[in-house]
């Protein structure tokens, strides 16, 4: 599983690494065209908001396998390990079902045949292009996830505290 | 719906993502509600929450912020002010606040703020004799101008939230901001007299000028972004892409200290920074439009205009509120959690939802100061290496003043509104 995870945020770094200067490039050459050549750019505004919605979802997963998701962590830190590792384990437990099950609710969503007839309102692109990035990176959170309960699990068998 | 707040607050103390607790409590509220049907529209939901050219302003201007770090930007500002405030008793607890106050102009966000100043200025005023944990307070503090003056994660992010223009929200930042830097710079010239901090020889101003010119490169962002909005010729989000630009140009073109290879780490930080907010954002989504089904909004306001309907009274209980649970909770996800929830009533109290914005704002900001949880606090203290209780014990004078300044851009609406009005005209 770790193994996986680390592959998938490989994946995650190389996609977002192409995605950000794809969504900065296409907002200059976007203003560009308006303001200087007074022709505007049909495809340079949706170019740069879907770039930043992949990056944001795919950011999200990168977020869980970093563990810098900003969590409340007062309340466990007060306890002691044995139970502060009990409740963190609950707590990496009902994140990986929550974000397996929002992944088949999207697997659900996307295969509908609705999906399919949905376009881009100016470049006409069809939609599930679009959409694709929520349940790609619902998948690689959930594994992200998971590779964290497990480790976790390790960790605390071992008698030490999760980070 | 009480037993989504329940779920709600077992969920957040067994330490899940915020964000994914916000998740979570959406679902089962729909599920709860008897809209389960409802499901299957969440992550259409999820999708388009985040399909707005406002939000794609987040991104951008963290981009911009951090290429300007690894540029040099933040070492320029520094040597900048030294030579300009550097002499006067207290010289670094001033560089500090003023620096801060010039990054606030081109970075929008405390905690980026203090992470970067902690490693430098924290170090830098012990060796010249201040107590460390002043140095970390100090750096905390003034890191509290990052989203108030801008650009400003959270302006941006109330702005989306409550349909209200970004640029006005900017706009009216500017005069909080510069009230919020004077009221520390008072507060330290106090401490500094009261406690005979060290001072050093006045700068000669050929050497000033010098560290001008070094600075002005980076001044354009700012200037680009006040400029724009003013005249109308680019939107906040426009101005966030030509800052980007600007900071490419600047660091690889004036300062050079930056290298190509630099880019791909930046990107990948600019990635994870932008999706823990916009993570809150899209799940906080689901579980504002749960709570629509069950009427919440509503609910809660025709209970808030039942316990005053003084306008006045109602700003004092929202900042108390806010303040509190500014202590206890992360402040962006406040702000996307209960601005959809107060904007709706402020038209029957006659308050302008930009004045609303910037005191919640400001609110919360003053959260991260304060225990238990406080982002700043943490940051300064984990980088800063001072202890969380010798933090606290300084913090307070500052806390103080910027309650004091809260207060009068509470009382003083002209603060905030007279900018965006003479721009409007």
């Amino acid at each position: 599983m770790r193994a996986v995870s680390n592959g998938i945020f490989k994946i995650e770094k190389i996609l977002v690494i192409i995605a950000i200067p794809i969504m900065l490039i296409a907002m200059v050459f976007d203003i560009f065209y308006r303001y200087f050549l007074n022709s505007p750019l049909i495809w340079g505004q949706e170019l740069t908001l879907y770039t930043f919605v992949w990056t944001s979802f795919l950011g999200a997963s990168m977020s869980i396998k970093t563990k810098e998701a900003v969590a409340v962590t007062i309340f466990v830190d007060k306890l002691n390990i044995k139970l502060k590792n009990l409740l963190i384990l609950i707590g990496l437990f009902i994140s990986a079902v929550f974000a397996v099950s929002i992944l088949y609710l999207s697997i659900n969503w996307i295969t509908n045949p609705n999906i399919l007839m949905q376009k881009s309102v100016t470049t006409q692109i069809p939609m599930i292009f679009m959409y694709f990035c929520i349940p790609l990176s619902l998948l690689f959170m959930s594994i992200h996830f998971i590779n964290w309960f497990i480790e976790s699990l390790r960790v605390s068998r071992e008698g030490k505290v999760i980070e | 719906m009480t037993l989504t707040m329940i779920i709600f607050a077992i969920l957040l103390m067994v330490r899940i993502p915020i964000a994914i607790v916000l998740g979570i409590s959406g679902i089962v509220l729909l599920v709860v509600s008897g809209n389960s049907g409802m499901l299957i529209n969440s992550p259409q939901r999820l999708f388009s929450s985040l399909e707005s050219y406002s939000l794609l302003a987040i991104p951008l201007f963290m981009l911009a912020g951090e290429i300007m770090n690894k540029g040099g930007i933040t070492s320029r500002l520094i040597t900048f002010t030294q030579k300009f405030v550097g002499h006067f008793r207290g010289g670094l607890a001033y560089v500090n606040i003023v620096t801060n106050t010039f990054l606030a102009s081109i970075i929008g966000s405390a905690a980026a703020q203090i992470a970067m100043m902690s490693k430098i200025m924290i170090p830098a005023m012990e060796k010249e004799g201040y107590k460390r944990e002043f140095g970390a307070v100090t750096t905390a503090a003034a890191g509290m101008l990052g989203p108030i003056i801008p650009p400003s994660m959270l302006f941006i992010i109330y702005g989306a939230a409550a349909s209200v223009s970004i640029g006005d929200m900017f706009l009216a930042g500017i005069l909080p901001g510069i009230l919020l830097s004077l009221a520390f710079i008072l507060l330290v010239a106090y401490i500094g007299y009261k406690d005979q901090f060290p001072s050093k020889p006045k700068v000669a101003w050929s050497e000033r000028v010098k560290s001008f010119f070094t600075i002005i490169p980076a001044l354009l962002v700012p200037g680009i972004l006040i400029w724009g909005i003013v005249t109308g010729v680019f939107t906040p989000t426009e101005s966030a892409g030509i800052a980007c630009l600007i900071a490419l140009i600047v660091s690889f073109i004036f300062y050079r200290d930056i290298k190509v290879n630099d880019l791909p780490g930046i990107f990948i930080n600019t990635a994870i920074s932008t999706a823990i907010v916009t993570l809150l954002i899209a799940m906080a989504n689901i579980f504002g439009w749960a709570m629509t089904f069950e009427r919440v909004p509503q609910t809660i306001a025709e209970w808030m205009t039942t316990v005053t309907s003084n306008p006045i009274i109602f700003l004092i209980l929202v900042n108390v509120l806010f303040l509190i649970l500014g202590m206890l909770v992360e402040g962006i996800a406040l702000i996307i959690i209960l601005t959809p929830i107060f904007v709706p009533i402020l038209p029957a109290y006659g308050i302008d939802p930009v004045h609303f914005g910037v005191l919640i704002c400001m609110n919360v900001t003053i959260g991260i100061l304060t225990p238990p949880v406080g982002s700043g606090l943490f940051l300064a203290t984990s980088l800063g290496k001072v202890s969380i209780e010798a933090f606290v014990k300084e913090v307070w004078p500052f806390v103080v003043v910027a309650i004091i300044v809260l207060l009068l851009v509470t009382f003083i609406p002209q603060l905030t509104l007279w900018i965006p009005s003479i721009v409007a005209n």
